[in-house]
């Protein structure tokens, strides 16, 4: 597992502990001092991305929040995604 | 001034810890039936951790066990607070109403205006940060924390009394950034309390008087003081033991 931090300017922290293997997500957790409603929709959102790649984990992400109507204070879609991005980046 | 809403006004009598707290807390918002305001604090000192934050990214764990500091996650998001000289507020508000649209953001600020009016009525000019604090000269007195279930709204706050920032920068982890002694001063400038800002003895008392104020004029509403009924309590039991005072969901992430 690997630990990636982006403080959110004007927003929050936002931390994701990652595992990719073989390009995969195999484990992530996504914490930090954000809000999220609902708020039981961060384990969903999670799961849904065990065994996406680089190539798909965005949309996947963009789907989940879209589908379940999930809102973000403090971080944005795109905070995730850039974050994710450069776990996959690193990961290589 | 026409008061056309009634609310419930639940002060404890003495102060709880932070499991039967946080319980109360989603009880009161479960058995919802009309507008809440509870005011309350917090015995032994505890930090309460955001719904979302990583436990052991957040908090020292040893030391807090050594001082017999409570740690419990809290229902919303948010950062990791220590709990001590304070008073805390949780209100209670249905989310379609007709004070704020229905909007995150607009629904913190409008209720964070209770306290801004409470603090206006000690003669201090306290301000809306957005996303979630409330500052005087720049310096954050208040913060909050916001959940919602079933069509209500729960928010809950502190009101800083005195500030024992060692103790708070020992249970709390500050990021390697801040590590450094210039920035633990700096840390230290960024809050204030009322204990700094009144310069006397605070009567708790008072305060609460002032927020009940605060809140009743924000939202016109008429309180009248209020216990928790059996099935508050019973369900408050169960939670503090099944959710609060379950070490997996204080394990969560």
């Amino acid at each position: 597992m690997a630990i990636f931090r982006k403080k959110i300017p004007g927003g929050k922290l936002l931390i994701i502990n990652i595992r990719i293997n073989n390009g995969k997500i195999a484990k992530l957790c996504i914490s930090g001092d954000f809000f999220l409603y609902p708020e039981r929709k961060i384990y969903l959102m999670e799961n849904q991305l065990i065994g996406t790649d680089i190539k798909s984990y965005s949309i996947a992400l963009k789907n989940i929040i879209s589908e379940h109507k999930i809102k973000l204070l403090g971080i944005g879609i795109k905070d995730i995604i850039d974050l994710i991005k450069l776990a996959f980046n690193e990961y290589d | 001034m026409n008061t056309i809403n009634s609310g419930r006004l639940i002060i404890h009598k003495k102060p709880q810890n932070a499991s039967d707290n946080m319980a109360i807390d989603y009880s009161l918002l479960l058995n919802y039936k009309k507008p809440i305001l509870r005011l309350y604090t917090w015995s032994p000192p505890a930090i309460s951790i955001g719904r979302f934050q990583s436990l052991r990214e957040e908090v020292n764990l040893e030391y807090c066990q050594n001082n017999n500091i409570d740690i419990v996650r809290r229902i919303t998001g948010g950062g990791a607070v220590f709990h001590d000289q304070e008073i805390t507020y949780s209100f209670f508000i249905p989310e379609i109403n007709h004070y704020f649209p229905n909007d995150l953001s607009r629904s913190y600020q409008y209720i964070c205006n209770s306290i801004i009016k409470a603090l206006a009525y000690l003669n201090l000019k306290a301000e809306f940060k957005p996303i979630n604090d409330i500052v005087i000269n720049q310096k954050k007195i208040s913060g909050c924390a916001q959940t919602r279930k079933r069509g209500v709204i729960l928010q809950h706050g502190t009101l800083l009394i005195g500030l024992n920032t060692k103790t708070m920068f020992k249970c709390l982890k500050i990021s390697k950034e801040k590590i450094a002694d210039k920035n633990i001063v700096k840390a230290e400038d960024r809050v204030t309390c009322l204990d700094r800002l009144l310069k006397s003895n605070i009567d708790y008392q008072i305060i609460i008087n002032f927020l009940v104020k605060g809140f009743s004029d924000n939202f016109d509403i008429h309180f009248t003081a209020s216990d928790l009924n059996d099935k508050e309590k019973l369900t408050a039991k169960m939670i503090a033991m099944n959710i609060f005072n379950n070490n997996r969901w204080l394990n969560d992430r």
